[in-house]
């Protein structure tokens, strides 16, 4: 489907989305600019009055010079986002109900909790072939990639291969690996 | 001329079974190595000196740049077929190569990759022998200006090539890199920056799983949530015309070539910014601008040919001035010291042919390449067969497994995982991680050279304009910012109506 002006309609949607989230990115990069830039400020004068360093030699200047770029870039983008019209409107509860009831909505904060889950709380409690197991069969299961017993078989022998091969010609040594 | 005799004497004298299957072997276990998240060249040549420590220094040395140019070449595999760059030199590939795996033509992707690499070692190989000791002269004159504007034209090349959405995003993304390298103690005073008393932190984040982690786990997602549309994509067979692309180009890949080699010469850039400066050559100088990140052919042509010239630049530099030009080199410095073989001015003195041999061993691995490479295809695209939603899991796995084996740390696994989630949002609004991977690998090369080229001229700022080469970088960079303004872009787009219409 296009528009008029033969700019499909899909992209003009995904544009408006990226503009929307621009509103509520840029405020947080400029926030995030100037936090860094007057840490830069307290490094530089730190190092300077205590004699380590002069201006240009301080460790605070490009970490300085660069956040500051990225406050201008950002409230380039803030302003940019407002001229072609985008407003808060992904607040409102309607909105949200559509997002949400979406499978797709979902996917990506259900890897992340794979992953969180892999990372910060399996490896270094239990075996970490246990661990990767959990991962590897719990996504599968979860998106039900193909039947449950070609499941196990697929992650068992990957998992083993993989940690045996890495442990045996990398020299790696695995928090609580039983190779 | 006798220099080029010499050359051919050396690839003549090394065309025998013993090490041309010495190539082959350590080409395939690079390709694994390159092909692999987590493990890259530095490590592969890195373990095999171990290995390699008991034969004499030619059958080392051979083994070591077969692995090298193998997993520089497989780089580019896993960038064409899961869109995660093997090596940070294939980031560029991503964008065409990917796209045109998306299109069902990954092995047109690899075959195109490959071809590339070859003309670009090839050509490479040829400029090392050629005009070693002109290239050894022009890289010395690189003072810490030239270094740091080099590094501000590559990131923000990339970032105005790698934005889909507004070049001014690649331009933020790179900074943010940017200021990720400043984390940890800096070397010029030993301060330490931005770590807010983690003690993690104070060596700064780890650049490998600070890839795996931007690139990987947004292409985990993406994957799982695209499976339907793309379970056909390894139903691909040849359709492209080898040679007449070859001919197509024929300009563009002398112009990478050189620009590979020239900035592989670089010590501590090396092929990175080769890529990424070759592909805004191409896309600029191409016909159909619009089609570069949909899967232009010239797209994955241009990074792949820089990226490997940049081989013998790197090589070039460590041989004749004692300097790596790229990590692997490093570590391949190393290992020619283990064998007394002690790079640098004195090298043509002590091993008068050793150039030339390298060259011929360039020369050797870049034809095993190629036969590899084309006969690999097929197979390697294979793994797009495979159903997104059990390929996504098990690349999550390979992803941990190989942060983990960078050091032996934790740490550097929560890296990949914060690093995918900031990366998938940022994706998702409109920021490409490749420009934010070149800011965080730069960074710190960036910060020093800014410092010590102010400080060598007591703090005066024309220090980092008033050098012939650092001017050109500089004018180049901000011909680059002035092009992205809209009203300078709408401006050109009328005068290239009104000369067509003139025409």
């Amino acid at each position: 489907m296009t528009t008029d002006t033969q700019i499909p309609v899909e992209d003009l949607e995904r544009t408006r989305t990226i503009r929307r989230a621009d509103l509520v990115v840029s405020p947080l990069m400029i926030a995030g600019g100037l936090w860094f830039a007057y840490d830069s400020i307290q490094i530089s004068i730190e190092t300077i009055s205590a004699g380590h360093a002069t201006i240009v030699t301080s460790p605070g200047l490009l970490p300085l010079i660069i956040s500051l770029l990225i406050v201008v870039t950002s409230i380039w983008l803030f302003i940019n986002a407002i001229r072609s019209g985008a407003r808060p409107d992904f607040l409102k509860p309607a909105v949200i109900r559509n997002w949400a009831s979406k499978r797709d909505s979902w996917t990506p904060l259900i890897v992340m909790a794979f992953f969180a889950t892999y990372v910060f709380g399996l490896i270094g409690r239990v075996p970490f072939i246990a661990a990767t197991l959990v991962f590897g069969i719990g996504m599968m299961a979860v998106f039900k990639a193909t039947k449950w017993y070609w499941i196990i078989v697929i992650n068992v022998a990957y998992a083993t291969f993989v940690i045996y091969a890495f442990t045996n010609f990398a020299y790696t040594k695995f928090p609580m690996s039983v190779f | 001329m006798s220099e080029f005799l010499h050359f051919l004497s050396a690839v003549v004298q090394y065309a025998t079974p013993w090490y041309l299957g010495l190539m082959a072997a350590s080409m395939c276990l690079g390709i694994i190595f390159g092909s692999l998240p987590g493990l890259n060249a530095t490590l592969g040549v890195a373990l095999l000196i171990g290995i390699t420590y008991p034969f004499g220094p030619t059958t080392a040395i051979i083994m070591m740049m077969g692995l090298y140019v193998g997993a520089i070449y497989a780089g580019s595999l896993s960038a064409i077929l899961v869109n995660i760059p093997g090596t940070g030199s294939a980031a560029a590939t991503c964008l065409d190569g990917h796209a045109l795996a998306r299109q069902g033509k990954a092995i047109d992707a690899i075959v195109i990759a490959r071809l590339a690499s070859f003309v670009g070692s090839m050509l490479g190989v040829l400029m090392f022998v050629l005009f070693a000791p002109l290239l050894a002269t022009i890289a010395l004159q690189f003072t810490s200006a030239e270094y740091f504007w080099l590094c501000v034209f590559g990131i923000f090349v990339c970032g105005t090539l790698a934005a889909p959405d507004l070049p001014i995003k690649g331009w933020i993304a790179g900074m943010i890199g940017m200021m990720l390298s400043f984390i940890g103690l800096e070397d010029l005073i030993a301060y330490e920056r931005f770590t807010y008393g983690n003690m993690d932190l104070i060596t700064g984040l780890p650049w490998v799983p600070m890839m795996i982690g931007l690139f990987a786990v947004p292409q985990v997602v993406n994957m799982i949530n695209e499976s339907a549309r793309l379970t056909n994509m390894g139903d691909s067979k040849r359709s492209i015309k080898i040679f007449q692309t070859l001919k197509d180009n024929v300009v563009g890949i002398i112009k990478w070539s050189v620009t590979g080699v020239g900035i592989g010469a670089l010590p501590g850039v090396g092929e990175n910014i080769a890529a990424w400066a070759a592909y805004g050559m191409a896309k600029q100088s191409s016909k159909h601008p619009e089609q570069f990140g949909k899967g232009a052919i010239a797209g994955v042509m241009a990074p792949e040919v820089a990226n490997n010239a940049a081989i013998a630049g790197a090589v070039l530099v460590l041989l004749v001035l004692g300097i790596p030009g790229s990590p692997p080199t490093a570590v391949l410095m190393g290992a020619l010291q283990i064998h007394n073989i002690r790079p640098g001015p004195m090298l043509g003195i002590d091993f008068p042919n050793f150039l030339f041999d390298m060259g011929a061993w360039l020369f050797w691995t870049s034809i095993m390449l190629l036969v590899i490479g084309i006969l690999s295809a097929r197979p390697m695209s294979m793994i797009l067969r495979v159903p997104p939603r059990i390929l996504a899991p098990l690349i999550g796995i390979l992803c941990i497994c190989g942060s983990y084996t960078v050091s032996n740390d934790v740490f550097d696994i929560q890296v990949v995982v914060i690093a995918g989630i900031v990366g998938y949002f940022l994706e998702k609004i409109g920021y490409h991680p490749a420009p934010l991977v070149l800011g965080f690998v730069l960074g710190l090369l960036t910060d020093h050279s800014f410092r010590r080229a102010l400080d060598l001229r007591d703090g005066n700022p024309l220090a980092l304009v008033d050098r012939p080469i650092a001017m050109i970088f500089f004018i180049a960079t901000v011909v680059i910012l002035i092009q992205t303004v809209p009203a300078v872009r709408r401006a050109r787009t009328r005068l290239v109506a009104r000369f067509a219409r003139t025409q």
